[in-house]
């Protein structure tokens, strides 16, 4: 699906073709949830955010502005979703991660999944404006000039914000013998 | 140039957004600097790595929820779409279907057998990222079910090589203990993982475990080995208000 696609499906839902909509969300609801998903590090906050992005892009779709990309709009609503989720949570939420008394789960079980999980571990331990800028880029494969549009921030911003991602991630992978 | 600047470059090299003379310059910069080199070994690395984290798949039926809140028909011209449900709605909705289901499932399941061909998920075992590593090889062992007024839902025992898993999924009103007694001669624990939301707490691990979860529903795997393969036996006891509700042994094969 094109730009030009998906500028005609927003233009037919604001016509009142439900349709229309539904194809939005069929195109949308899995990479906005994995993105709610690696930033939220929990199925059902990312199930969460999923559903009320849609709401409020649905309520919103007259804000669009359609010289903007679609899915660099309803990335932003993800973002600022996943961060009201997390800032309305006083005490953080348990993550889908196996813990308690430090033993590890069995090794055929374990190996892999391991590098997965050991990524998504270390994502938790950056900052959400770090952990968007390596979703955005290497989850969602976007552009320095996307990752820009949806978090606001300049180009130059967004290049040394991945650096410091990505040297954090490196050393903490290093120091667990992952890299 | 500081060290910094050359790993900034190193970043944005694996992007493509070097221009030919930053290129050089890290280029100059790694022949005569091997720490370097590994920094940016590592750099590329971690970007392929990355790269592989694979797509969580959603829940199989977000697409209809998302619609089903929706309001059926958006107005032409209207300045702004207005919702008939609030957004809190969403999760009474989802919530209270779930709550409906878990009564069902524990009314048929109390009234049928306990045991069931369980298949369960483990695809979610260390957050729903993980791949897919456990094909259907799971075997069900033994279950529970229980339906009264303060607690409604199942234990089910399944088993894969010297792995064991322990799957419970139940609603409840008012705080549930949990315990589970094993021989640790025989059985280790391993992990545990919360499928759902709440507040689920684990103390003990050496034969005895004991959970503690507020009132709402359930659902969590409590992952044990059992290295030598031989059937054991778990002592499953579930209090509500420091009543005793239901008490069970389960048993693997």
């Amino acid at each position: 699906m094109n730009d030009r696609e998906e500028a005609d499906l927003v233009a037919e839902s604001l016509r009142g073709n439900r349709e229309a909509f539904e194809s939005l969300v069929n195109r949308y609801q899995k990479p906005v949830y994995n993105m709610a998903y690696r930033l939220l590090n929990n199925c059902e906050d990312a199930r969460d955010v999923t559903q009320n992005v849609f709401l409020k892009a649905f309520r919103n779709l007259e804000g669009f502005d359609p010289k903007y990309r679609f899915f660099s709009w309803i990335y932003k609503i993800a973002l600022n979703e996943s961060i009201n989720l997390r800032n309305s949570r006083r005490v953080p939420r348990e993550v889908d991660e196996r813990v308690v008394d430090g033993h590890p789960l069995p090794d055929d079980l374990l190996r892999s999944a391991e590098l997965s999980r050991e990524i998504q571990s270390a994502l938790t331990s950056m900052d959400l404006d770090q952990r968007a800028v390596i979703v955005l880029r290497h989850s969602r494969h976007c552009s320095y000039q996307d990752i820009a549009q949806v978090l606001n921030i300049p180009e130059k911003t967004v290049k040394s914000r991945l650096f410091t991602a990505r040297n954090h991630l490196r050393e903490v992978l290093h120091r667990r013998g992952v890299l | 140039m500081p060290n910094e600047y050359y790993e900034e470059l190193m970043s944005a090299e694996i992007d493509g957004e070097l221009s030919k003379e930053e290129k050089t310059l890290l280029d100059k910069h790694l022949i005569s600097n091997p720490d370097a080199q590994i920094v940016r070994t590592q750099m590329n690395k971690l970007s392929e790595a990355l790269d592989q984290v694979k797509e969580v798949e959603p829940p199989a039926n977000l697409g209809k929820d998302i619609m089903a809140v929706l309001p059926p028909v958006q107005q032409p011209g209207a300045s702004a779409v207005r919702p008939r449900f609030r957004a809190t709605r969403l999760s009474i909705l989802k919530y209270g279907y779930a709550f409906a289901a878990g009564i069902i499932l524990g009314l048929i399941l109390h009234q049928v057998v306990t045991k069931r061909a369980t298949t369960v998920d483990l695809n979610d075992l260390y957050g729903s990222m993980a791949p897919r590593v456990i094909g259907g090889g799971w075997q069900p062992a033994d279950g529970m079910s229980f339906t009264s007024d303060s607690l409604t839902g199942s234990v089910q025992l399944a088993q894969l090589g010297s792995t064991v898993v322990l799957e419970f999924d139940f609603d409840s009103i008012g705080t549930v203990e949990i315990s589970v007694r094993y021989d640790p001669q025989l059985v280790q624990f391993a992990g545990y993982n919360q499928k759902t939301s709440g507040n689920l707490s684990i103390t003990g691990g050496n034969g005895s475990l004991s959970l503690g979860c507020e009132d709402n529903k359930q659902h969590f795997l409590l992952v044990l080995t059992s290295p030598q393969k031989i059937p054991t036996t778990f002592n499953v006891e579930f209090l509500v208000g420091g009543k005793i509700v239901d008490a069970r042994a389960l048993r693997t094969r």
